[in-house]
């Protein structure tokens, strides 16, 4: 009896919590499905492909229906092109977010100035004091095995697998923190 | 009908144990007013619990109530990627990195840390309850000082629907704690989590949680209620005699996992 109670109970409360969540919030922006193809790519990084599909579903149906993309999304939208090896079109959108978001225009600059050096093969010696962090652009895969660490390509990478772990610590401080 | 009654409150009064009692301590804006940051970098969760990919669940929710709050938000993964890029692929690493150069690198106003210190998995007969421990720590990029903080713990337990049918309920929810415990996905406790923190919105009820002692990032920039909620806070916070939060607190001395931050509630 008393179980049955407490069953019941359960329910009610269920359904309690079901009609209070039915409200929806409104929103500034226009998010698409951005948080679960953020994390299904986090799960399995071999799933990018529909990631960027789904980022550049976000900002046509912004645009479409005049709604506003948010901060962010174009700038990882430009890296994901980038990603793929299409400078012209991380360009594109880097540009986009530097425009649209003047909180970004320091980080742009530095994307888009480091995009083109090294299209141009020049990625030595150009860049301003700002863009220490990427004087070498990381290559197109690095993105898919970052999550376990020492397995990508790219300069600093190899750099890190010829050193014993310990060095590895002291690395940032070295490169980051001069 | 009394017994339903009585379900219903005993509903209701559950569901609002489950986030927790807080304590009603007024928080102290006035670091945060004085820094009135635009844009907020979020660097990658550190996670110290043993719920692997904790910290991924967290990083894919942040964006949104942050940046729904009024806020530029730098996009986290390409944020990570770029950190990686640089040596940091380690989230200690950059925790304990000097914000004022990572901040400057990004152009970025204020930097996020975010830590997750305990996740506890129960497996009850009919549903699972994974209870949750984590730390917010917004400072600012131009010196480094802490503007904001929250520390809490929740408890949580995956969604269900009912029919109406006790029989049937009892059946869904006995499958659901086994798919839980098969393929758990925790994207909607982290969501919850996030929401919480940032905003003080709890994300199941809609409600402002700001009346259960929650203390959330004031309103951005970009949000039409920008600077709309400065004068109440100030009131607020001239009552507590409390100084700005853990102004004192050095972020470099906080070694990775160290028990810095005493929850705010618990």
């Amino acid at each position: 009896m008393s179980g049955q109670r407490c069953s019941a109970a359960r329910v009610v409360m269920v359904v309690a919590l079901a009609w209070l969540g039915g409200c929806a919030k409104p929103g500034l922006y226009h998010w698409g499905n951005y948080e679960d193809s953020l994390h299904k790519l986090y799960r399995n990084p071999a799933s990018r492909a529909s990631y960027f599909a789904e980022l550049g579903e976000i900002i046509r149906t912004a645009d479409e229906k005049g709604l506003r993309v948010p901060p962010g999304l174009c700038a990882e939208y430009g890296y994901l092109h980038y990603l793929n090896g299409d400078i012209d079109g991380a360009v594109v959108y880097w540009q986009r977010e530097k425009d649209d978001w003047p909180e970004a225009v320091v980080l742009m600059d530095t994307l888009i100035a480091n995009a083109r050096a090294q299209e141009e093969g020049e990625a030595d010696g150009e860049e301003s004091a700002d863009a220490v962090l990427w004087t070498e652009p990381e290559p197109a895969m690095s993105e898919v095995v970052q999550e376990d660490s020492f397995e990508g390509s790219g300069e600093i990478v190899e750099m890190l697998q010829e050193n014993p772990p310990m060095e590895l610590e002291g690395e940032p401080e070295t490169e980051v923190l001069p | 009908m009394a017994a339903l009654v009585r379900a219903v409150l005993a509903g209701v009064f559950a569901a609002s144990a489950m986030v927790g009692c807080v304590k009603h301590e007024p928080f102290d804006y006035t670091a945060f007013k004085e820094e009135n940051p635009r844009s907020v970098l979020v660097v990658p969760v550190m996670n110290n619990s043993p719920e692997v990919g904790a910290d991924d669940y967290f990083l894919a929710t942040i964006s949104v109530p942050i940046a729904e709050r009024g806020y530029y938000v730098f996009p986290v993964n390409l944020t990570r990627a770029l950190l990686a890029d640089a040596g940091l692929s380690d989230p200690g690493l950059v925790h304990e990195a000097d914000p004022v150069k990572v901040a400057r690198l990004f152009g970025a106003d204020s930097i996020l840390f975010i830590k997750i210190n305990n996740w506890q998995s129960q497996y009850l007969v009919l549903t699972t309850q994974v209870k949750v421990g984590f730390e917010y720590l917004l400072v600012s990029g131009k010196t480094g000082r802490p503007l904001w903080e929250s520390s809490r713990t929740l408890v949580y337990s995956p969604d269900t629907v009912a029919t109406g049918n006790v029989i049937a309920d009892l059946a869904v929810m006995a499958i659901q704690a086994a798919a839980t415990k098969l393929a758990p996905n925790y994207v909607p406790l982290a969501r919850q989590a996030n929401w919480q923190a940032i905003a003080a919105v709890d994300t199941e009820t809609g409600q402002d949680m700001r009346l259960q002692g929650l203390h959330p990032f004031l309103f951005g920039p970009r949000h039409p209620l920008y600077k709309t909620d400065w004068e109440a806070k100030k009131s607020e916070a001239s009552s507590s005699s409390r100084p700005a939060p853990r102004s004192g607190r050095s972020r470099r001395g906080s070694g990775r996992g160290s028990p810095q931050v005493s929850a705010d509630e618990n």
